[in-house]
Protein backbone atom coordinates (compact mmCIF):
# COMPACT_ATOMS: atom_id res chain seq x y z
CA UNK A 1 0.00 0.00 0.00
CA UNK A 2 1.35 3.51 -0.89
CA UNK A 3 2.37 5.14 2.18
CA UNK A 4 3.16 9.13 2.41
CA UNK A 5 6.98 10.37 3.73
CA UNK A 6 6.53 13.88 5.40
CA UNK A 7 9.62 15.72 6.12
CA UNK A 8 9.39 19.25 7.21
CA UNK A 9 11.33 22.20 6.00
CA UNK A 10 11.03 25.11 9.01
CA UNK A 11 13.34 28.09 9.40
CA UNK A 12 14.76 26.09 12.96
CA UNK A 13 14.06 22.51 13.95
CA UNK A 14 12.68 20.88 10.92
CA UNK A 15 13.63 18.02 9.15
CA UNK A 16 15.43 20.28 6.39
CA UNK A 17 15.98 23.98 5.92
CA UNK A 18 15.19 24.76 2.77
CA UNK A 19 13.26 23.16 -0.13
CA UNK A 20 16.75 22.52 -2.22
CA UNK A 21 17.31 20.33 0.98
CA UNK A 22 14.51 18.18 1.16
CA UNK A 23 14.77 17.58 -2.60
CA UNK A 24 18.49 16.43 -2.51
CA UNK A 25 17.71 14.71 0.45
CA UNK A 26 14.30 12.88 -0.49
CA UNK A 27 15.16 12.32 -4.09
CA UNK A 28 13.88 8.39 -5.20
CA UNK A 29 12.55 6.21 -6.96
CA UNK A 30 8.62 6.62 -5.68
CA UNK A 31 7.44 3.47 -7.89
CA UNK A 32 9.69 1.41 -6.37
CA UNK A 33 9.20 2.88 -2.93
CA UNK A 34 5.66 2.91 -3.05
CA UNK A 35 5.50 6.44 -1.45
CA UNK A 36 4.31 9.85 -1.86
CA UNK A 37 6.94 11.77 -0.56
CA UNK A 38 5.87 15.18 1.15
CA UNK A 39 7.62 18.24 1.67
CA UNK A 40 5.46 20.08 4.71
CA UNK A 41 6.86 23.58 4.42
CA UNK A 42 6.42 26.10 7.42
CA UNK A 43 6.41 30.17 7.49
CA UNK A 44 9.56 31.41 6.40
CA UNK A 45 11.59 32.97 3.65
CA UNK A 46 13.54 30.15 1.71
CA UNK A 47 16.15 31.98 -0.81
CA UNK A 48 17.14 28.47 -2.18
CA UNK A 49 15.76 27.89 -5.87
CA UNK A 50 14.88 23.88 -6.64
CA UNK A 51 14.62 21.82 -9.68
CA UNK A 52 12.27 18.41 -9.12
CA UNK A 53 14.66 16.80 -10.85
CA UNK A 54 16.25 12.79 -10.47
CA UNK A 55 13.21 11.69 -9.23
CA UNK A 56 10.80 8.21 -10.35
CA UNK A 57 7.06 9.32 -9.79
CA UNK A 58 3.81 8.26 -11.31
CA UNK A 59 -0.03 9.21 -10.78
CA UNK A 60 -0.15 7.56 -7.44
CA UNK A 61 3.79 8.21 -6.02
CA UNK A 62 4.47 11.34 -6.27
CA UNK A 63 6.45 15.22 -5.07
CA UNK A 64 4.02 17.21 -2.80
CA UNK A 65 4.98 20.07 -1.57
CA UNK A 66 2.30 21.46 0.70
CA UNK A 67 2.30 24.26 3.32
CA UNK A 68 -0.58 24.00 6.14
CA UNK A 69 -2.82 26.41 6.27
CA UNK A 70 -1.59 27.67 9.75
CA UNK A 71 2.03 28.42 7.88
CA UNK A 72 0.76 29.42 4.56
CA UNK A 73 -0.20 32.73 3.09
CA UNK A 74 -2.85 35.19 4.35
CA UNK A 75 -3.73 35.76 0.58
CA UNK A 76 -1.08 38.32 0.09
CA UNK A 77 2.81 37.52 -0.62
CA UNK A 78 4.68 37.04 2.31
CA UNK A 79 6.19 40.57 0.77
CA UNK A 80 3.10 42.29 1.83
CA UNK A 81 1.36 40.05 4.29
CA UNK A 82 4.25 39.20 6.26
CA UNK A 83 3.47 35.32 6.58
CA UNK A 84 3.90 32.15 4.81
CA UNK A 85 6.18 30.22 3.44
CA UNK A 86 7.79 31.76 0.21
CA UNK A 87 10.68 30.70 -1.88
CA UNK A 88 12.39 32.83 -3.69
CA UNK A 89 15.36 33.86 -6.11
CA UNK A 90 16.70 35.26 -8.79
CA UNK A 91 17.37 32.40 -10.93
CA UNK A 92 17.53 33.05 -14.26
CA UNK A 93 15.76 29.48 -14.90
CA UNK A 94 12.96 29.87 -12.42
CA UNK A 95 12.72 29.83 -8.81
CA UNK A 96 10.74 26.05 -9.17
CA UNK A 97 11.10 24.11 -11.77
CA UNK A 98 9.22 20.76 -11.99
CA UNK A 99 10.86 18.48 -14.51
CA UNK A 100 9.05 14.96 -13.22
CA UNK A 101 6.49 13.90 -14.81
CA UNK A 102 4.33 14.30 -11.28
CA UNK A 103 4.51 17.17 -9.03
CA UNK A 104 1.78 19.18 -6.91
CA UNK A 105 2.29 22.51 -5.38
CA UNK A 106 -0.35 23.91 -2.64
CA UNK A 107 0.03 26.83 -0.34
CA UNK A 108 3.32 28.18 -1.90
CA UNK A 109 4.24 31.78 -2.14
CA UNK A 110 6.94 31.41 -5.30
CA UNK A 111 9.13 34.21 -6.20
CA UNK A 112 11.21 35.40 -8.80
CA UNK A 113 12.75 38.79 -7.96
CA UNK A 114 13.95 39.52 -11.36
CA UNK A 115 11.90 39.67 -14.66
CA UNK A 116 12.68 35.70 -15.19
CA UNK A 117 10.08 32.88 -14.44
CA UNK A 118 8.89 31.86 -10.93
CA UNK A 119 8.12 28.83 -12.00
CA UNK A 120 10.12 27.05 -15.42
CA UNK A 121 8.80 23.98 -17.24
CA UNK A 122 10.56 24.08 -19.98
CA UNK A 123 13.58 22.44 -19.14
CA UNK A 124 11.46 18.97 -17.98
CA UNK A 125 10.77 16.20 -20.71
CA UNK A 126 7.13 14.77 -20.00
CA UNK A 127 5.63 11.74 -20.86
CA UNK A 128 2.87 12.27 -23.16
CA UNK A 129 -0.37 11.69 -21.82
CA UNK A 130 1.38 10.66 -18.37
CA UNK A 131 1.94 13.51 -16.36
CA UNK A 132 0.18 16.44 -14.19
CA UNK A 133 1.49 19.11 -12.69
CA UNK A 134 -0.93 20.41 -9.85
CA UNK A 135 -1.02 24.28 -8.47
CA UNK A 136 -2.98 25.13 -5.48
CA UNK A 137 -3.81 27.98 -3.53
CA UNK A 138 -0.41 29.47 -4.29
CA UNK A 139 0.47 33.38 -5.08
CA UNK A 140 2.98 33.55 -7.65
CA UNK A 141 5.31 36.44 -8.52
CA UNK A 142 7.97 38.12 -10.37
CA UNK A 143 9.70 41.51 -10.91
CA UNK A 144 7.52 44.60 -10.97
CA UNK A 145 9.65 45.41 -14.14
CA UNK A 146 8.51 44.84 -17.69
CA UNK A 147 9.69 42.17 -20.01
CA UNK A 148 7.79 39.62 -22.28
CA UNK A 149 9.35 37.43 -20.37
CA UNK A 150 6.96 34.98 -18.71
CA UNK A 151 6.38 34.24 -14.60
CA UNK A 152 4.91 30.64 -15.75
CA UNK A 153 6.87 29.56 -18.74
CA UNK A 154 4.84 26.50 -19.69
CA UNK A 155 5.16 26.31 -23.25
CA UNK A 156 6.74 22.81 -23.52
CA UNK A 157 5.38 19.56 -24.88
CA UNK A 158 3.27 16.77 -23.30
CA UNK A 159 2.72 19.09 -20.29
CA UNK A 160 -0.51 18.79 -18.14
CA UNK A 161 -0.93 21.66 -15.63
CA UNK A 162 -3.84 22.23 -13.50
CA UNK A 163 -4.00 25.90 -12.16
CA UNK A 164 -7.05 26.31 -9.04
CA UNK A 165 -7.09 29.31 -6.76
CA UNK A 166 -3.51 30.70 -7.72
CA UNK A 167 -2.97 34.70 -7.81
CA UNK A 168 0.07 34.84 -10.65
CA UNK A 169 1.39 38.94 -10.57
CA UNK A 170 4.69 40.33 -11.92
CA UNK A 171 6.12 42.81 -14.63
CA UNK A 172 6.38 40.85 -17.11
CA UNK A 173 3.97 38.31 -19.24
CA UNK A 174 1.98 36.01 -16.93
CA UNK A 175 2.04 32.68 -19.01
CA UNK A 176 3.04 31.33 -21.68
CA UNK A 177 1.63 27.08 -22.35
CA UNK A 178 0.54 26.93 -26.25
CA UNK A 179 3.47 24.19 -26.24
CA UNK A 180 1.94 22.10 -23.36
CA UNK A 181 -0.72 19.31 -24.20
CA UNK A 182 -3.28 20.06 -21.77
CA UNK A 183 -3.68 23.33 -19.56
CA UNK A 184 -6.59 23.86 -17.02
CA UNK A 185 -6.93 27.45 -15.07
CA UNK A 186 -9.75 27.82 -12.45
CA UNK A 187 -10.46 30.71 -10.66
CA UNK A 188 -6.92 32.28 -10.55
CA UNK A 189 -6.42 35.83 -10.62
CA UNK A 190 -4.17 36.93 -13.06
CA UNK A 191 -2.55 40.95 -12.84
CA UNK A 192 0.74 42.31 -14.41
CA UNK A 193 2.00 45.43 -13.56
CA UNK A 194 2.74 46.52 -16.81
CA UNK A 195 2.03 46.78 -20.80
CA UNK A 196 2.09 43.05 -21.03
CA UNK A 197 0.16 40.56 -22.38
CA UNK A 198 -0.98 37.56 -19.81
CA UNK A 199 -2.50 34.61 -20.69
CA UNK A 200 -0.86 33.15 -23.76
CA UNK A 201 -2.19 29.82 -24.76
CA UNK A 202 -3.94 28.03 -27.68
CA UNK A 203 -6.22 25.38 -27.71
CA UNK A 204 -4.13 23.05 -24.72
CA UNK A 205 -6.30 26.08 -22.62
CA UNK A 206 -9.65 25.58 -20.34
CA UNK A 207 -10.06 28.50 -18.43
CA UNK A 208 -12.46 29.03 -15.92
CA UNK A 209 -14.04 31.68 -13.62
CA UNK A 210 -10.70 33.25 -13.96
CA UNK A 211 -9.73 37.39 -13.94
CA UNK A 212 -6.66 38.84 -16.13
CA UNK A 213 -5.80 42.19 -16.28
CA UNK A 214 -3.46 44.69 -15.81
CA UNK A 215 -2.59 48.15 -14.42
CA UNK A 216 -2.75 50.46 -18.07
CA UNK A 217 -1.71 49.66 -21.64
CA UNK A 218 -3.02 47.96 -24.61
CA UNK A 219 -1.69 44.31 -24.25
CA UNK A 220 -4.35 41.89 -24.56
CA UNK A 221 -5.08 40.38 -20.83
CA UNK A 222 -6.16 36.79 -22.96
CA UNK A 223 -4.37 36.70 -26.11
CA UNK A 224 -6.02 36.51 -29.06
CA UNK A 225 -3.48 35.90 -31.93
CA UNK A 226 -3.83 31.78 -32.11
CA UNK A 227 -5.79 29.08 -31.83
CA UNK A 228 -8.97 29.76 -29.57
CA UNK A 229 -8.69 28.31 -26.11
CA UNK A 230 -11.95 27.45 -24.58
CA UNK A 231 -14.07 27.83 -20.99
CA UNK A 232 -15.98 30.11 -19.45
CA UNK A 233 -16.79 33.03 -17.32
CA UNK A 234 -13.50 34.43 -17.40
CA UNK A 235 -13.45 38.49 -16.44
CA UNK A 236 -10.61 40.59 -17.88
CA UNK A 237 -9.73 44.31 -17.92
CA UNK A 238 -9.82 45.05 -21.45
CA UNK A 239 -12.49 43.33 -23.77
CA UNK A 240 -9.96 40.54 -24.59
CA UNK A 241 -12.14 38.00 -22.58
CA UNK A 242 -15.12 38.14 -24.87
CA UNK A 243 -13.30 36.45 -27.94
CA UNK A 244 -12.63 33.55 -26.84
CA UNK A 245 -14.78 32.82 -24.15
CA UNK A 246 -18.48 32.75 -23.21
CA UNK A 247 -20.39 34.39 -20.19
CA UNK A 248 -17.46 37.12 -19.93
CA UNK A 249 -17.51 40.12 -18.12
CA UNK A 250 -15.09 42.55 -19.78
CA UNK A 251 -13.92 46.08 -19.25
CA UNK A 252 -13.10 44.73 -15.35
CA UNK A 253 -10.74 47.32 -14.22
CA UNK A 254 -8.54 45.49 -11.29
CA UNK A 255 -8.86 48.79 -8.77
CA UNK A 256 -12.59 48.50 -8.94
CA UNK A 257 -12.59 44.88 -8.22
CA UNK A 258 -9.72 44.12 -5.98
CA UNK A 259 -8.75 45.28 -2.20
CA UNK A 260 -5.41 46.86 -3.69
CA UNK A 261 -3.03 46.38 -6.83
CA UNK A 262 -0.61 49.04 -6.41
CA UNK A 263 2.91 47.41 -6.80
CA UNK A 264 4.22 46.30 -3.28
CA UNK A 265 0.89 46.13 -1.58
CA UNK A 266 -1.27 43.74 -3.80
CA UNK A 267 -4.33 42.16 -2.16
CA UNK A 268 -6.42 40.28 -4.56
CA UNK A 269 -9.45 40.09 -2.10
CA UNK A 270 -12.25 41.61 -3.59
CA UNK A 271 -13.83 45.00 -2.74
CA UNK A 272 -17.11 44.53 -1.12
CA UNK A 273 -18.97 46.39 -4.35
CA UNK A 274 -16.64 44.47 -6.75
CA UNK A 275 -18.71 43.82 -10.35
CA UNK A 276 -16.88 40.42 -10.76
CA UNK A 277 -18.63 38.87 -7.17
CA UNK A 278 -21.28 35.82 -8.50
CA UNK A 279 -20.15 35.98 -12.35
CA UNK A 280 -18.62 32.47 -12.02
CA UNK A 281 -19.73 29.31 -13.24
CA UNK A 282 -21.10 26.90 -10.78
CA UNK A 283 -19.01 23.55 -9.80
CA UNK A 284 -15.50 24.49 -10.87
CA UNK A 285 -14.00 25.06 -7.41
CA UNK A 286 -15.53 24.17 -3.97
CA UNK A 287 -12.83 26.50 -2.29
CA UNK A 288 -11.02 30.00 -2.28
CA UNK A 289 -7.61 30.13 -2.28
CA UNK A 290 -7.94 30.52 1.95
CA UNK A 291 -10.37 27.46 2.29
CA UNK A 292 -13.55 29.87 2.10
CA UNK A 293 -16.86 27.95 0.76
CA UNK A 294 -17.72 28.72 -2.35
CA UNK A 295 -21.13 29.70 -3.04
CA UNK A 296 -22.65 26.93 -4.92
CA UNK A 297 -24.66 28.35 -7.55
CA UNK A 298 -23.41 32.03 -7.89
CA UNK A 299 -19.26 31.97 -6.86
CA UNK A 300 -16.87 34.83 -7.83
CA UNK A 301 -14.46 35.44 -10.32
CA UNK A 302 -10.64 35.06 -9.60
CA UNK A 303 -8.82 32.73 -6.61
CA UNK A 304 -10.58 34.58 -3.82
CA UNK A 305 -14.30 34.19 -2.83
CA UNK A 306 -15.89 37.56 -1.13
CA UNK A 307 -16.79 37.19 2.19
CA UNK A 308 -18.81 40.26 4.11
CA UNK A 309 -17.70 41.77 6.76
CA UNK A 310 -18.55 39.56 10.03
CA UNK A 311 -19.22 36.58 7.85
CA UNK A 312 -16.51 34.23 8.90
CA UNK A 313 -14.93 31.85 6.74
CA UNK A 314 -15.85 28.39 6.73
CA UNK A 315 -12.22 26.63 6.20
CA UNK A 316 -11.74 23.38 5.19
CA UNK A 317 -9.24 20.87 6.23
CA UNK A 318 -6.60 20.30 3.38
CA UNK A 319 -5.06 17.61 4.80
CA UNK A 320 -8.78 16.01 3.22
CA UNK A 321 -8.62 17.14 0.31
CA UNK A 322 -9.68 14.86 -1.99
CA UNK A 323 -6.65 15.59 -4.21
CA UNK A 324 -6.90 11.96 -6.23
CA UNK A 325 -10.27 12.69 -6.97
CA UNK A 326 -9.84 15.60 -8.65
CA UNK A 327 -6.57 15.33 -10.22
CA UNK A 328 -6.10 11.38 -11.12
CA UNK A 329 -4.00 11.32 -8.35
CA UNK A 330 -4.30 8.93 -5.37
CA UNK A 331 -3.49 9.44 -0.99
CA UNK A 332 -1.61 7.06 0.75
CA UNK A 333 -1.30 6.62 4.50
CA UNK A 334 1.53 8.65 6.48
CA UNK A 335 4.45 8.01 8.17
CA UNK A 336 7.19 9.44 9.76
CA UNK B 1 31.45 32.12 6.67
CA UNK B 2 29.89 30.04 4.42
CA UNK B 3 28.40 26.66 5.02
CA UNK B 4 28.07 24.11 2.49
CA UNK B 5 25.59 21.02 2.80
CA UNK B 6 27.29 18.24 0.40
CA UNK B 7 25.72 15.26 -0.58
CA UNK B 8 27.54 11.78 0.92
CA UNK B 9 26.18 9.85 -1.74
CA UNK B 10 23.42 9.19 -4.60
CA UNK B 11 20.22 8.23 -2.68
CA UNK B 12 19.68 5.82 -5.35
CA UNK B 13 20.65 4.77 -9.08
CA UNK B 14 18.09 6.02 -11.51
CA UNK B 15 17.05 3.05 -13.74
CA UNK B 16 18.19 5.18 -16.93
CA UNK B 17 22.01 6.04 -16.74
CA UNK B 18 21.32 9.43 -19.14
CA UNK B 19 18.75 10.51 -16.93
CA UNK B 20 20.94 9.56 -13.54
CA UNK B 21 24.29 11.33 -14.96
CA UNK B 22 22.02 14.58 -15.48
CA UNK B 23 19.73 15.00 -12.43
CA UNK B 24 20.46 12.90 -9.47
CA UNK B 25 22.55 14.24 -6.99
CA UNK B 26 26.03 12.32 -6.69
CA UNK B 27 28.56 12.34 -4.17
CA UNK B 28 30.68 15.96 -3.03
CA UNK B 29 27.79 17.76 -4.74
CA UNK B 30 27.46 20.98 -3.14
CA UNK B 31 23.07 21.31 -2.49
CA UNK B 32 23.06 24.55 -0.85
CA UNK B 33 25.49 27.38 0.32
CA UNK B 34 24.41 29.04 3.44
CA UNK B 35 25.27 31.59 5.62
CA UNK B 36 27.67 30.88 9.54
CA UNK B 37 26.01 29.27 11.94
CA UNK B 38 22.89 27.81 9.76
CA UNK B 39 20.80 26.15 11.81
CA UNK B 40 20.40 22.68 9.71
CA UNK B 41 17.46 20.39 9.51
CA UNK B 42 17.75 17.01 11.48
CA UNK B 43 17.85 15.51 8.19
CA UNK B 44 20.69 17.38 6.85
CA UNK B 45 23.81 16.98 9.78
CA UNK B 46 24.59 13.55 10.08
CA UNK B 47 24.66 13.91 13.44
CA UNK B 48 20.67 14.20 13.93
CA UNK B 49 19.79 11.99 10.30
CA UNK B 50 17.45 9.07 10.85
CA UNK B 51 18.84 8.06 7.34
CA UNK B 52 21.12 5.43 6.92
CA UNK B 53 23.50 5.96 5.53
CA UNK B 54 23.31 9.71 6.03
CA UNK B 55 22.83 11.55 3.31
CA UNK B 56 25.03 15.02 3.95
CA UNK B 57 28.16 16.68 5.45
CA UNK B 58 28.72 20.02 6.14
CA UNK B 59 31.72 21.86 5.33
CA UNK B 60 32.39 25.55 6.82
CA UNK B 61 34.57 27.95 5.63
CA UNK B 62 35.93 31.09 6.78
CA UNK B 63 36.51 33.58 4.85
CA UNK B 64 34.16 32.51 2.22
CA UNK B 65 30.65 34.42 1.82
CA UNK B 66 27.72 32.84 0.34
CA UNK B 67 27.37 34.97 -2.49
CA UNK B 68 31.25 33.56 -3.80
CA UNK B 69 29.80 29.62 -2.98
CA UNK B 70 26.75 30.01 -5.71
CA UNK B 71 29.11 29.25 -8.17
CA UNK B 72 29.56 25.91 -6.76
CA UNK B 73 25.87 25.46 -7.07
CA UNK B 74 25.60 26.03 -10.76
CA UNK B 75 24.34 22.84 -12.94
CA UNK B 76 27.03 21.35 -15.58
CA UNK B 77 25.52 22.24 -19.09
CA UNK B 78 26.48 21.94 -22.41
CA UNK B 79 28.93 24.09 -23.69
CA UNK B 80 27.10 24.89 -26.34
CA UNK B 81 23.74 24.65 -25.35
CA UNK B 82 23.36 26.28 -21.87
CA UNK B 83 20.14 25.09 -22.05
CA UNK B 84 21.03 21.09 -21.72
CA UNK B 85 21.80 20.34 -18.37
CA UNK B 86 24.87 17.72 -17.94
CA UNK B 87 24.84 17.00 -14.25
CA UNK B 88 23.36 18.75 -11.40
CA UNK B 89 26.67 20.66 -10.15
CA UNK B 90 29.39 21.56 -12.04
CA UNK B 91 31.59 21.46 -9.03
CA UNK B 92 31.94 18.99 -6.21
CA UNK B 93 34.31 18.11 -3.52
CA UNK B 94 36.05 15.23 -3.83
CA UNK B 95 35.49 13.38 -0.59
CA UNK B 96 37.92 10.65 -1.45
CA UNK B 97 41.02 12.78 -2.00
CA UNK B 98 40.96 14.39 1.20
CA UNK B 99 43.66 14.15 4.09
CA UNK B 100 42.54 11.24 6.04
CA UNK B 101 42.53 13.43 9.17
CA UNK B 102 40.03 15.71 7.79
CA UNK B 103 37.76 12.77 6.24
CA UNK B 104 37.85 11.34 9.89
CA UNK B 105 36.94 14.37 10.85
CA UNK B 106 34.01 14.49 8.50
CA UNK B 107 33.05 10.70 9.39
CA UNK B 108 32.92 11.13 13.36
CA UNK B 109 31.32 14.85 13.66
CA UNK B 110 29.32 15.03 9.99
CA UNK B 111 30.97 18.83 9.66
CA UNK B 112 34.56 19.84 8.91
CA UNK B 113 36.06 23.72 9.13
CA UNK B 114 38.68 24.55 6.79
CA UNK B 115 40.02 27.16 5.43
CA UNK B 116 39.61 27.85 1.66
CA UNK B 117 43.39 27.12 1.01
CA UNK B 118 42.81 23.67 2.50
CA UNK B 119 39.35 22.82 0.40
CA UNK B 120 40.23 24.58 -2.53
CA UNK B 121 42.43 21.49 -4.38
CA UNK B 122 39.44 19.04 -3.52
CA UNK B 123 36.68 21.44 -4.73
CA UNK B 124 36.71 19.86 -8.95
CA UNK B 125 35.32 21.04 -11.75
CA UNK B 126 33.48 17.96 -13.52
CA UNK B 127 33.54 19.61 -16.89
CA UNK B 128 37.39 21.35 -16.97
CA UNK B 129 38.72 18.14 -14.70
CA UNK B 130 41.09 21.19 -13.19
CA UNK B 131 40.41 22.12 -9.53
CA UNK B 132 39.23 25.13 -7.80
CA UNK B 133 42.63 27.71 -7.39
Amino acid sequence: MTTTRIRTVKATLGDYSSLAGWEAGEQGDLPTLDEIRKAECYNFADANDVAFSGWETDSTRYIWVFVPLAERHDGTSRDVGGTGYQISSGSSVGTIRPVEDYVVLEGLNIKNTTIDAAINWTSGTFTASTNSHTLLNCIIQNANTASTKYTLNASISNLIITLENCIVYGGTRSIDCRNATTVTINNCTFWRHTDQIGIIADTELTCKNTYAGKSSGTNEDFWTGGAAPSGNNNASSDTSAATDYTATQTSESGSANFINVTAGSENFGLKSDATIIGDGAAGITTYDILGTTRDVSAPDIGAFEYVAAGGGRTTKNTDAFPLGDRYGMSFGFRTH
Amino acid sequence: MVELLVKRQANYINPDPGKHKRSVYERGDIVVAMPDGWGWGKEEHPMTSTESPTPFFIVKIPGVTVKEAQKYLQPEVDDTNPTIVLSRRLWRINIDDVPSGIKKTILDTGEVTLEFAQIKNFIHNKQTGINER
